[in-house]
């Protein structure tokens, strides 16, 4: 049974992107282009991980977080992505509970290294 | 008087540097978290950094890569400090991350004293030109000179701005969207095609090296190879 990672990325090549690699890497994936998708395909189906933009298009990816927490992921590990010019934010995010980020651009296999990680 | 930034969340071994380099002379400005450091940059310029490598919420090496990839940091010198044990840490990957000196915490002070003294007299020395360099290519950005198995190669300069962002990012997919950002501040205007008009023009003038800029479909691209390295030419 693959593991499930839900994607909240609103930029199109970079959710095509997340979604071709961690697929190639045998992981069923379901991406969101914006918050209220990802609220909805969480209550689909629980993931294993959640891998989220900083930045969305109608609420930052901390404020779905909090809500996905408030749905039931409370113990799902959760990796934020963003970019480098925002790396500061990050102190925030892992204060707020993310086990780790991602920096965009991003290297594949860094990626993968780090998703493999937070799934233990 | 010499600005040094210490970077470290462990209050009780920064205050040991602190005071160390103030004896030094040095007016030290700490800060508890990178990100906090970050935005001081923004109003604050410094002449040596010194930071943990295993801070909270930061991987110390990718920030540090950042750091060389920034122009007001480019040419910081940095001391990385690491507190995990010997066996535990790989020292050689901090420093291709861009660090200019490692210590184990805690630092032998007359060690870490003279080592901050020399990269500050070496910075001071009007430093050669910073390369980045990848298989065969070596990119000058200051000079924006390019050169291919060690010979000139004449490019525009959209072509030069473009492998730039390559070699500073390297095995990270450059979305167009990235590029077209990095390129013409998200000009709307410029679109996919002409990213993928200069990087085919560029490819050609890569020779046999063109290979490398690898093309993920309908997403971007990426410089395919083990690792860029930036080395002082």
């Amino acid at each position: 049974m693959p593991k499930k990672i839900l994607v909240a990325e609103d930029e199109a090549e970079y959710r095509l992107l997340l979604g071709r690699v961690l697929q190639e890497a045998g992981y069923e994936v379901a991406a969101a282009a914006n918050g209220r998708k990802a609220l909805e395909l969480f209550e689909g189906g629980k993931p294993d991980l959640i891998l989220l933009d900083v930045v969305l298009p109608d609420m930052t990816g901390f404020e779905l977080y909090k809500q996905l927490r408030s749905k039931g992921a409370r113990a799902t590990p959760v990796l934020f992505c963003t970019v480098r010019s925002a790396a500061s934010s990050l102190a925030r995010a892992v204060e707020g509970g993310a086990v780790d980020y991602v920096l965009k651009p991003f290297d594949p296999d860094d990626l993968l290294r780090r998703v493999r990680a937070a799934l233990g | 008087m010499k600005r040094a930034a210490l970077v470290d969340a462990d209050l009780r071994a920064a205050r040991g540097i602190e005071h160390l380099l103030i004896e030094q002379g040095f007016r030290v400005f700490l800060f508890a978290t990178l990100g906090r450091f970050l935005d001081s940059l923004l109003r604050a310029s410094f002449d040596a950094l010194l930071m943990d490598l295993h801070m909270p919420g930061m991987e110390g090496r990718e920030m540090l890569r950042a750091l060389r990839g920034s122009p007001k940091t480019r040419r910081l010198p940095i001391i990385a400090l690491s507190g995990k044990p010997r066996a535990e840490e790989d020292v050689a990957a901090v420093f291709d991350a861009g660090a200019d000196e490692f210590f184990f915490k805690p630092p032998d002070p007359r060690l870490l004293v003279a080592r901050l003294h020399s990269l500050l007299s070496r910075e001071a020395l009007a430093a050669p030109e910073t390369s980045l360099r990848c298989a065969g290519i070596a990119v000058y950005p200051e000079s924006r000179v390019c050169r291919i198995d060690d010979e000139e190669r004449r490019l525009t300069r959209l072509e030069f701005d473009i492998l730039l962002q390559f070699m500073r990012n390297p095995r990270r997919v450059l979305t167009r969207g990235y590029l077209i950002h990095a390129l013409w501040r998200g000009d709307g205007s410029r679109g996919a095609r002409a990213v993928d008009r200069h990087i085919h023009s560029l490819r050609t003038k890569m020779g046999a090296y063109g290979g490398l800029l690898e093309t993920l479909v309908g997403i971007g691209y990426r410089l395919r190879e083990a690792e860029a390295k930036t080395r002082r030419a």
